[in-house]
């Protein structure tokens, strides 16, 4: 794509390259969850030595912190339409609660990981089951990271800039992405942490 | 992320913002979503004293986890909205995602029927 001076995007569909790029990295990122949660469900019964995923799952946390996540994304979708109808100050609150929901959200994992590494025994490299859980649930918290970095840039530019700032796709853009990490972890808290026993 | 106005997001490109539902529709969207997610925590707390076997329960919350899955990429993604090309792109790679998953858990556990793990 190629900007002249910031004033038109030219494309040859109707959509926004932004927007298509992020909808193939989407797409892409759909293989990499695919081939990561099918690792966890091949090794989690595979374990020789415990902890096993029933001794370790807490699920009313992991419930806690769906919710969370959940209320991140109807934050995020309520700051697009705020940016949408140019209103700063409920763009700038609502961006404001989908960077506190993500690190809320982080700060579950924190304590999920804390309490399975010390409490539990269950390291990296403990067994196959630790090993496939850690990669599949950290490669996710790596992305609400990004998501958490992305949204505060964002926020932290509109408060710079003021009125000056609507970027209504950038802020589409980055709630595509945020969402999609909304999306996995609808798919990993089922298949995960509620198939525990099947 | 462009520091521009967003005068390049409207000349040339579809607005899926003003036909992408209002904070009434994601309110209640939310609502919806919470309540799923209540019900899959219940079943999986109950499934014991609902005498849910594995038949039930992994369609049962699968069935949900696809409904939320489908709110959220529908609605709060405006996906919905979107031109048919652009679903293609993203169910081409959940398609993709989804078969290779499939394809590997089939061909481990056959190979693990066989003896070979």
């Amino acid at each position: 794509m190629s900007e002249s001076h910031g004033l038109h995007v030219h494309t040859v569909t109707p959509v926004d390259n932004r927007k298509i790029a992020m909808w193939t990295l989407i797409g892409s990122e759909c293989f990499l969850f695919g081939c990561l949660i099918a690792n966890y469900l091949i090794n989690k019964t595979r374990a020789l030595v415990p902890p096993f995923p029933p001794q370790t799952f807490n699920v009313d946390v992991t419930t806690l912190s769906t919710f969370d996540l959940l209320m991140s994304s109807v934050a995020m979708v309520l700051a697009l339409h705020a940016c949408n109808a140019r209103q700063l100050r409920k763009f700038q609150f609502w961006t404001a609660i989908v960077v506190i929901g993500g690190l809320i959200f982080l700060g579950f994992q924190y304590y999920e990981f804390h309490d399975f590494v010390v409490d539990k025994g269950l390291g990296l490299t403990t067994n196959i089951f630790g090993s496939s859980f850690f990669l599949l649930t950290g490669c996710h918290g790596l992305h609400v990271t990004v998501g958490v970095i992305w949204m505060s840039s964002i926020l932290v530019y509109s408060l710079v800039k003021g009125e000056k700032w609507f970027n209504s796709r950038a802020v589409e853009v980055a709630g595509l992405y945020w969402h999609f990490v909304d999306v996995v972890w609808i798919i990993i808290f089922t298949v995960v942490y509620l198939f525990v026993y099947v | 992320m462009s520091v521009q106005s967003d005068h390049q997001g409207h000349a040339h490109t579809e607005a899926t913002e003003h036909h992408g539902g209002g904070p009434t529709l994601y309110w209640t969207f939310a609502v919806i979503l919470c309540l799923i997610t209540l019900c899959e925590w219940m079943t999986f707390r109950f499934r014991l004293q609902l005498n849910l076997s594995n038949e039930v329960l992994v369609p049962l919350l699968l069935g949900l986890s696809a409904i939320k899955f489908t709110m959220v990429v529908g609605w709060y993604m405006h996906l919905r909205y979107d031109p048919g090309w652009l679903k293609k792109v993203f169910l081409a790679g959940l398609v993709m995602g989804g078969g290779t998953a499939i394809a590997l858990i089939i061909l481990i556990a056959h190979r693990a029927s066989l003896g070979a793990f």
